[in-house]
């Protein structure tokens, strides 16, 4: 009998890891099944710090987006979901953006969204006196840099105009394809100018806001919980959801407070499981089937000081890439539920080609490192890998992974060095004109899908600080960004990328996925890859 | 008496003076600050420029020492970072009332039933049932209270589906019982021990046995003569664990999901949001403060031996 139950949970076991991978295939059984009286999505969620879209640049852009919307949403699909705008041109030079805007769009007071409404929050949302940080994404305005940075005074100098009611026209500084990915995201969403000019900073309190999305909000008791209801003024078609229910618990405690939640039937919704839990749950015939591993446009890496030796020699760094064993790592990690990657760049982003990475093994790590004068390790400078001590990233255990992996292959030690976030924050900035050895900061995620959002932030503008000097590959990054012919844009990028990974000054070594657990009487519930958003109008609760 | 009081409340001033600059300074010292980015998108430095003249920070020290303490002084805490659009006075006043209450349940349920147990033990000094107890304040003492809160909450949130997993909905709700539990568990064995004994002293004293000689019965002899003076180790025990319960337990608010200020203290040092750090700081010093005076003068009124001139 035993070995038939062995036999039995082998079987479990590996369905339910076959189960992991697929997500949303909605049997036939499922689809026809009955919709529960009780709409309501219960939800975990850690307090939002600001629910002012122009104001909420980290994780409260997640419950900005329940109540409000933009001109219009990408999707993982790419196309464009027109929501606030009907239609938007480019003018042939790629420098005048105009946006006819939805004159059925209304806040949920009853008053139109207007084009005056759009002009009033984007000139605010750059406001230096405001001093948000969303401010950023606006750069690409004309005008919009020496007014945020102070230079000049008159908000009427910012090419940002609304042209008649339902006209909304931007003046680039210069071509801006990548705006195209910017304009809808929750950081450009408008706030209502009647309600923002009558309540101030006290505006998007439950008592005060009016917002323009499927959901508005009932109430929000700071730190303890926040009810958004169905908007009945939403001019589209109305969800089925009528009420999200999200009960909010501290920060440190989010990932084991969601996931309790939600396997005490508290919730139908969990975004996290703890790393402790992640096997229990592979094991599990119930859980397994509720979990999906959701990919993100979001890397992990690794990067180098290549300004001084021994890592401005491109065989070293190669070396070091090349002695990582990705699989083990994310499998030590996440389980396997991360998905590792040789390249830096997250699919999606125009010059990602997986068949850029650097190719070999373990064994031409040594010859590399031999050819660059180390043979077995000898003569290797002391070295330090630094990170921040986030446990929740699993920071630690990767710094010694690679410690590991690097002294059995390459026959050298690094030292670990771990810091608080705040102050390995303030290291990291402080590294622009000063020596380190290799950081990693625990990833970057995509803003938006553009690959300005990387290789020119990383490289151009040297947020890095990777001290990384190639010419070649900055004027490929140069030329690219403003390039308004797709094609070539495409091709300029995809040789740049060619360049990076062949010269490894960072190395790329997984994809973040989201660990997502949804009960399965919830449907319809969508993931993007860009930041993880939650996608609730189609969401629907089904009779349990 | 009364000049006793008004010397220790003024003697309050130069001590919160001297926590009001050393919080200042140590702030100030630790690396990183309010818009170092943690995690997420970098802040562009004209942007960090804007926030700091925003919030002052750009202005000379002596000058923000000086600032915040005339607001301070004016009851106005300054504003938070973290959360823009809040202020320090708003968040005081939304969660220091939760730890406060959570709290002084606690200690209420600390002392109610430490002091009948530890009294117990000590009349009963040797028996089974005196080790029996002292050995259930040991485990209590030594169980840190984020284990016995998150224990507690696997079994009875999520295995037997009592009480939610987390989140607060008042005391008199049964999702109290968790953190209210777990908050008066540490004291409460405290406060046993420490009863039990000072009780022990205090039993073989002359006047106790004075007391049995005079034919009274042993439940008179232990409340009306023992009892009262083998508080006063009592109370100083009770006074310090009150201080620390009433101003919130990060681990144990946190854990269970209380909206307390131990809680936000924490996070907003690690956000670095100063004037939130400083606000927080300030009152928990004020309430210890208090809580000491309050101790000091209920000893006068436990041992009438103990005068304050």
């Amino acid at each position: 009998m035993s070995r038939r139950i062995a036999v039995l949970r082998l079987i479990v076991f590996a369905a339910a890891v076959a189960l992991v991978i697929p997500m949303t295939a909605v049997s036939p059984a499922f689809s026809q099944a009955k919709l529960a009286k009780d709409q309501t999505l219960r939800m975990v969620i850690r307090e939002p710090t600001s629910m002012d879209p122009n104001l909420a640049g980290d994780h409260s852009i997640w419950y900005v987006d329940q109540i409000f919307e933009g001109l219009y949403k990408i999707l993982d699909d790419g196309k464009i979901i027109w929501l606030g705008a009907k239609s938007m041109d480019v003018s042939k030079d790629g420098l005048t953006w105009t946006f006819k805007l939805n004159p059925s769009a209304k806040w949920s007071d009853g008053k139109p969204v207007t084009a005056q409404d759009y002009e009033f929050s984007w000139k605010r949302a750059i406001d230096p006196k405001f001093a948000s940080d969303v401010a950023s994404f606006y750069s690409a305005i004309k005008g919009a840099d020496p007014y945020m940075s102070g230079k000049v005074k008159d908000p009427n100098t910012v090419a940002i105009k609304a042209v008649d009611t339902y006209t909304l026209q931007i003046t680039m500084a210069e071509p801006a394809p990548y705006f195209r990915s910017v304009a809808g995201l929750t950081y450009l969403y408008p706030v209502p100018k009647h309600v923002v000019e009558k309540f101030g900073d006290k505006w998007s309190e439950a008592a005060n806001i009016v917002s323009n999305g499927v959901f508005t909000m009932q109430s929000w008791k700071h730190d303890q919980e926040m009810v958004l209801v169905r908007n009945e003024n939403y001019w589209g078609k109305k969800p089925v959801l009528q009420k999200v229910l999200v009960r909010i618990v501290p920060a440190t405690e989010l990932c084991s407070a969601d996931f309790r939640a939600f396997e005490a039937n508290e919730t139908d919704f969990a975004m996290c499981v703890p790393t402790a839990d992640i096997e229990r749950v592979l094991r599990d015939p119930n859980l397994s089937k509720q979990l999906t591993s959701e990919l993100l446009s979001a890397s992990q890496f690794l990067v180098f000081d290549a300004g001084r030796a021994p890592w401005n020699d491109t065989r070293v760094r190669q070396a070091f890439n090349l002695a990582i064993d990705r699989e083990k790592v994310t499998q030590v990690i996440s389980r396997g539920l991360y998905k590792p990657t040789k390249v830096l760049v997250a699919p999606g982003i125009q010059g990602y080609d997986s068949k850029h990475a650097l190719q070999g093994g373990p064994a031409d790590a040594q010859r590399l490192m031999a050819e660059a004068g180390f043979p077995g390790g000898r003569g290797f400078p002391a070295f330090k890998l630094t990170a921040p001590d986030v446990q929740a990233r699993g920071n630690r255990v990767l710094a010694e992974l690679l410690q590991q992996m690097w002294k059995d292959t390459l026959g050298i030690t690094a030292q670990i060095e771990l810091m608080e976030p705040k102050a390995f924050s303030a290291w990291r900035s402080g590294r622009k004109n000063q020596p380190f050895d290799i950081y990693t900061r625990g990833g970057w995620w995509s803003d938006y899908e553009d690959p300005t959002n990387w290789y020119n932030i990383f490289f151009e503008d040297g947020w890095l600080n990777s001290h990384w000097q190639n010419d070649q590959f900055l004027q490929l990054v140069r030329a690219a960004a403003p390039e308004l012919n797709r094609a070539k844009r495409i091709a300029l990028y995809d040789q740049a990328d060619m360049i990076l990974e062949r010269e490894s000054p960072t190395i790329g070594l997984w994809y973040f996925t989201d660990y997502w657990m949804r009960k399965p009487w919830l449907k319809g519930l969508q993931h993007t890859r860009i930041l993880g958003f939650f996608w609730l109008r189609d969401v629907t609760i089904l009779e349990h | 008496m009364r000049r006793y009081v008004v010397r220790r409340v003024l003697a309050l001033i130069p001590t919160l003076l001297l926590i009001y600059t050393i919080v200042f300074f140590l702030m100030r010292a630790t690396p990183g600050g309010p818009w170092d980015e943690t995690g997420s998108r970098p802040v562009f430095p004209e942007i960090r420029e804007n926030l700091m003249r925003k919030y002052h920070l750009n202005d000379p020290l002596w000058k923000q020492y000086v600032d915040y303490l005339s607001g301070a002084l004016h009851g106005d805490l300054g504003p938070s970072y973290r959360q823009r659009g809040r202020t320090v006075n708003e968040i005081i006043a939304d969660f220091f009332p939760i730890s406060l209450q959570l709290g002084l349940a606690a200690m209420v349920v600390a002392v109610g039933v430490g002091i009948p147990l530890g009294f117990v033990a000590a009349i009963r000094q040797d028996s089974w049932i005196d080790r029996g107890l002292m050995l259930l304040a040991v485990i209590g003492i030594s169980t840190p209270s984020f284990v016995v809160a998150t224990v507690m909450i696997v079994v009875f949130g999520v295995y037997l589906r009592w009480v939610p997993t987390s989140g607060w909905s008042g005391l008199f709700s049964r999702q109290a019982l968790i953190p209210l539990f777990a908050l008066a568990l540490w004291p409460l064995a405290a406060v046993a021990r420490y009863s039990r004994s000072s009780m022990l002293e205090v039993i073989r004293a002359d006047y106790v046995r004075t007391a049995r000689a005079k034919g009274l019965k042993e439940l008179a002899v232990v409340a009306r003569h023992a009892a009262r003076n083998a508080m006063i180790p009592v109370v100083t025990i009770t006074g310090v664990y009150l201080a620390f319960v009433v101003t919130g337990s990060f681990y144990v608010e946190s854990v269970t999901g209380v909206p307390g200020l131990g809680r936000y203290l924490v996070l907003s040092i690690s956000a670095r949001d100063y004037p939130v750090i400083m606000g927080t700081t300030l009152l928990l010093a004020v309430i210890v403060m208090i809580v000491n005076l309050i101790v000091d003068l209920t000893y006068a009124f436990l041992d009438p031996r103990i005068r304050y001139e």
